[in-house]
């Protein structure tokens, strides 16, 4: 440290007062700076040594704690083992006591039973006494009833057989008197039927005397009856001949006239009959008439509504056809218009190309022909070569042919329509259409070539064009460079220029990018 | 009353001139018969005999009398109160017995005894002298047929009712202490003869110890005697209660057994009495020799299964008709060894009423086994209050049975369902006429069903042309019970002899 002083010192010396001061201040600040820190440092040590003292107090708090804690469990377990055997005791001297109770209620209650058992016994008894009392007398009345009951049968049975008894003398005897009775009436029979049989023939006899002789009084009377009735009709006879023949004739008349009125009244009614069916028919008639008519007026007024609709129809028709007309002839000039811009622009490509032709190289002209496929047989390089043939012998025509070959290729397509299928119809259109397409295809592939030709010349031409530039500037800078080193006499004003180079940075040259 | 055969001579003039349209002012009043020969002199036959009956102690004459009529009056007027050292060998007729007897005891009329004395006893009595009953019963054949028609017609003297009353009221009111055996002796000659059924509805016992007095003396001194029964309980204790009046002890028991063997019974009855199964198996060893014994009654003591078994085996030993037992312990072993012994042929029982014996469904079941196998000899079984529950054994012994006729199950809380089974059991029985079936839990519609089939059989019995022929099933198979149980019935008698002989070696000793 002395050292250092001494090197202090004669530094301090050395410096400047400015440099003193400043070089102290310099001290201060470091040396409070690291006051500072020692302070930091001191009080960072502290707050950690607090904080363990802290963790460390409250780990001895827990500690005692439970250090107290147990102490005091100890002390509970002691007391609760205390309780739980007085508990045991105080259990022990309670079951001790209710089992004696127990006992004591059991020999009581058996006791008890001893006594009822006694009671009920005397009581059995009296009991039984009194049901055997019971039962005799129960006993004596059921052989009273029995007794008495057989007494009444008896009695019954007896007055039951003197019935019998005596209903069966008094029936046989019933029977004696019918039988007396019966053979009385027998004899007595049978000598009243002589009797009467003698009275019967004999008055048969007397009866039958007596009709002889009336039946001859009664047959002369008849006789003489019949002989007056003989002679009164001969003479009514006589007297009514003129009469009955005027009967006679009077009846066939009236039989006549009978008859006539008969066949008249037949005529009537077949004449009444016949005018009712022609009334019938009549009316028949009237009803189809007017059936018809009726009908006819219905199919009229049909037919006239037919008509009227049928006119509305065809006005309605015609004038959509007159639109229709208007239509077409719009879309048909239309057409016409389409076309003829059509042909003007194939026209102009037709001029184009005869323009570009002149632009063609020949080669370019003979390989624009060559197909477009890869090279295979002879026969489709000879086919190739004749292709090539006719279309250089053709030129002029190509374009048309071009044209015309699209055009026939647009027609074919439509040309077979029918034959195809409905469902490939699509797919064959497409493929047709690719087909025209490849009409085109060299057409299109010469125009990219010539496409591909006209960027490669545009290029060229930009290529060329920074090229120009660059040797504009060049000759521009040699021409300035010229300019400049050669002052010109004539000018009053200093033409040289300052160099601005000079004040540039020195840096690499920037190379122009020629595009 | 003297009866007068001959007609007063002024009666007859009185009566003779009758007029029936004279109107009688003195006519006899029927309520009081007593005071009818007030006013007539009493003729001296009549004062003879009051002073006969006055000096009868000092001079009994009965015999000399000639007329019976006399006879009749003097032992009308014959004080009650007499010695009976000097009437009962003198006085045969019923007439003076019979006041005796409703002078002493006017409410208990005893039943099967002539209320209306014959006349054929007066007259049998007319021809010999009479001196002693027994050479009476041998002089005239009309008084052995008179004796033989009681006997037949089951009728009992007034004499014989007198002295049993007489002899059992002694018995009853005699305590221990004041046991005489030699006033035993004299009443037993006395009475000895006529006394045929004792009844004894109590016993005292003494003040201190529970014995009784001894009974053999009395049982040997009555020679006659056909009929007994015994309580050995007091009926009225008063205030000297003490546990002593309900017990005995097997001395007691001892006495009884030594007593019961010189006598021949035909009705043994001890009920209500502390006999528990030792006690009673020592009574029945001395009954075995009984044979005329028919009726065994042994309710309301405490015997039990042992007690059961000994029974058993004396049923198989003496031919005992009914058997008694209500109201004891027999359980199911006791019923066990009564069904085998009923099976066997030896056994005559005709009457078991087991009621109030917790005998269960178990013992049920041993019990219907003979009885459905065709044992023909039980016809009345009393099994009220048994704890018998559902027993279908019961309704095929009813079913198979032909020979039970009386069938009490009261009490026994059976079910409906056993109401359905007796019903089944009802339809082929034909020989039952009673079944019980009060508080035994059954539909009322099956209890009346079940009466009604029982009527039926009744009525049927009744006139045996209608009765259905009972179906016999031969038994089919034996009643089998263990070893150890025959082992048990067979030795049953013997225990006691083993434990009287070590008892008595104690004694000696």
């Amino acid at each position: 440290m002395g050292g250092k002083k001494k090197s202090l010192a004669n530094r301090l010396a050395k410096m400047s007062d400015e440099e003193r001061a400043r070089y102290l201040q310099h001290k201060a600040d470091i040396e409070e700076e690291a006051k500072r820190r020692k302070e930091q440092l001191i009080a960072i040590f502290l707050k950690n040594k607090i904080k363990r003292e802290d963790g460390f107090s409250r780990l001895n708090l827990a500690k005692i704690n439970q250090q107290w804690h147990q102490v005091l469990r100890l002390n509970k377990c002691k007391e609760m083992r205390e309780d739980v055997e007085h508990m045991k005791k105080y259990m022990g001297r309670a079951l001790d006591y209710k089992n004696r109770t127990i006992k004591k209620l059991l020999q009581e209650l058996e006791m008890a039973e001893e006594q009822y058992c006694h009671n009920f016994q005397a009581h059995f008894t009296h009991i039984d006494q009194i049901i055997a009392s019971h039962s005799k007398y129960m006993d004596l009345m059921e052989e009273q009833y029995q007794i008495d009951l057989e007494n009444l049968l008896e009695t019954s049975a007896k007055e039951h057989d003197e019935l019998v008894e005596k209903s069966t003398s008094q029936h046989e005897h019933l029977k004696t008197v019918i039988f007396g009775q019966q053979s009385q009436a027998r004899r007595s029979a049978s000598v009243n039927k002589e009797r009467f049989l003698k009275k019967k023939e004999d008055l048969t006899s007397t009866f039958r005397l007596q009709l002889d002789s009336y039946i001859k009084q009664r047959e002369s009377r008849c006789g003489a009856l019949w002989r007056q009735i003989a002679t009164v009709i001969k003479s009514h006879v006589s007297q009514t001949d003129a009469r009955r023949l005027h009967l006679a004739e009077l009846k066939r008349l009236d039989a006549e006239s009978a008859a006539e009125i008969a066949s008249n009244q037949e005529r009537i009614t077949a004449q009444e009959e016949e005018i009712k069916s022609l009334n019938h028919h009549f009316h028949s008639l009237v009803a189809k008439r007017t059936e018809a008519l009726h009908h006819l007026q219905e199919k009229i007024k049909e037919e006239t509504s037919k008509f009227t609709s049928i006119r509305q129809q065809f006005r309605k028709e015609s004038e959509k056809d007159e639109k229709r007309i208007i239509l077409l002839t719009h879309k048909s000039t239309q057409a016409i218009d389409f076309l003829q811009k059509l042909a003007t622009r194939g026209e102009q490509i037709r001029n184009l190309m005869m323009t570009c032709r002149k632009f063609e190289t020949e080669r370019e002209q003979v390989t624009k022909w060559l197909s477009l496929e890869p090279v295979g047989d002879v026969s489709v390089d000879e086919e190739e070569e004749e292709e090539m043939k006719r279309r250089t012998s053709a030129k002029s025509e190509d374009g048309e042919e071009m044209v015309k070959k699209v055009v026939i290729c647009r027609k074919s397509p439509p040309g077979s329509p029918g034959s195809s299928g409905g469902s490939s119809k699509e797919g064959d259109i497409v493929l047709r259409e690719f087909a025209l397409l490849e009409c085109m295809e060299r057409f299109w592939v010469i125009y990219s070539k010539v496409d591909v030709e006209y960027m490669e010349m545009r290029q060229e031409k930009r290529m060329l064009l920074g090229q120009n530039k660059h040797f504009r500037g060049m000759i521009r800078a040699v021409l300035e460079a010229a300019a400049l080193d050669q002052t010109n006499p004539t000018s009053k004003v200093s033409t040289r220029v300052a160099s601005k180079k000079s004040r540039e940075p020195q840096s690499a040259p920037l190379r122009r990018i020629l595009i | 009353m003297r009866i007068p055969i001959t007609i007063n001579k002024n009666t007859l003039k009185t009566y003779n001139d009758y007029d029936t349209n004279k109107k009688i002012i003195n006519t006899l009043q029927s309520n009081n018969l007593e005071e009818w020969d007030k006013e007539i002199p009493k003729n001296l036959q009549e004062i003879c005999l009051e002073t006969i009956a006055k000096n009868w102690e000092a001079k009994p004459l009965l015999d000399e009398i000639p007329l019976t009529i006399d006879q009749c009056l003097l032992l009308d007027i014959l004080p009650t109160e007499l010695p009976l050292g000097l009437t009962i060998p003198k006085i045969n007729d019923d007439i003076y017995w019979k006041r005796c007897y409703l002078q002493r005891w006017p409410k208990l009329i005893p039943e099967n005894v002539s209320l209306d004395i014959q006349i054929s006893e007066i007259v049998k009595v007319n021809n010999g002298s009479r001196k002693s009953s027994t050479t009476n019963s041998a002089s005239s054949q009309r008084s052995r047929k008179s004796s033989q028609e009681q006997q037949k017609s089951n009728k009992r003297t007034w004499k014989e009712c007198f002295l049993e009353m007489h002899l059992r009221e002694y018995l009853e009111k005699l305590k221990p202490e004041d046991y005489d055996a030699e006033k035993i002796k004299e009443l037993s000659d006395l009475c000895g003869i006529y006394v045929k059924i004792l009844e004894l509805r109590e016993l005292q016992s003494s003040e201190n110890s529970p014995s009784r007095i001894p009974l053999n003396a009395i049982v040997t001194g009555l020679e006659n005697l056909t009929e007994l029964s015994i309580c050995f309980k007091q009926t009225y204790v008063g205030e000297k209660f003490s546990w002593n009046i309900l017990k005995i002890t097997l001395q007691d028991i001892k006495l009884l057994a030594k007593g019961l063997e010189k006598i021949h019974l035909k009705i043994f009855r001890l009920r209500n009495s502390d006999i528990d199964d030792e006690k009673m198996i020592r009574i029945l060893k001395s009954l075995l020799k009984h044979d005329e014994l028919h009726t065994l009654d042994f309710s309301h003591c405490k015997i039990s299964d042992e007690g059961g078994v000994a029974l058993s085996k004396f049923c198989l030993l003496n031919s005992v008709n009914t058997l008694v037992l209500a109201n004891n312990q027999i359980g199911t072993k006791g019923m066990e060894a009564l069904s085998y012994v009923i099976c066997q042929s030896a056994c005559r029982l005709s009457t078991l009423d087991l009621k109030l014996n917790p005998i269960g469904n178990e013992g049920a079941n041993h019990l219907m086994k003979p009885l459905t196998i065709g044992v023909r000899n039980i016809k009345n079984l009393y099994l009220s209050g048994c704890g018998i529950r559902h027993l279908p054994s019961l309704g095929e012994m009813i079913e198979h049975n032909s020979s039970l006729e009386q069938l009490n199950l009261s009490n026994n809380s059976l079910g409906e369902e056993m109401g359905k089974i007796l019903l089944q059991g009802l339809r082929y029985n034909t020989s039952l006429t009673k079944l019980d079936v009060r508080m035994c839990k059954l539909l009322s519609m099956d209890e009346f069903e079940i009466l009604r089939r029982i009527n039926n059989n009744k009525l049927a019995k009744r006139c045996p042309r209608t009765m259905k022929k009972p179906i016999i099933i031969e038994p089919q198979y034996n009643f089998y019970i263990s070893e150890e149980l025959l082992n048990e019935i067979e030795s049953a008698f013997e225990k006691i002899d083993e434990n009287e002989e070590a008892v008595d070696e104690v004694e000696q000793t």
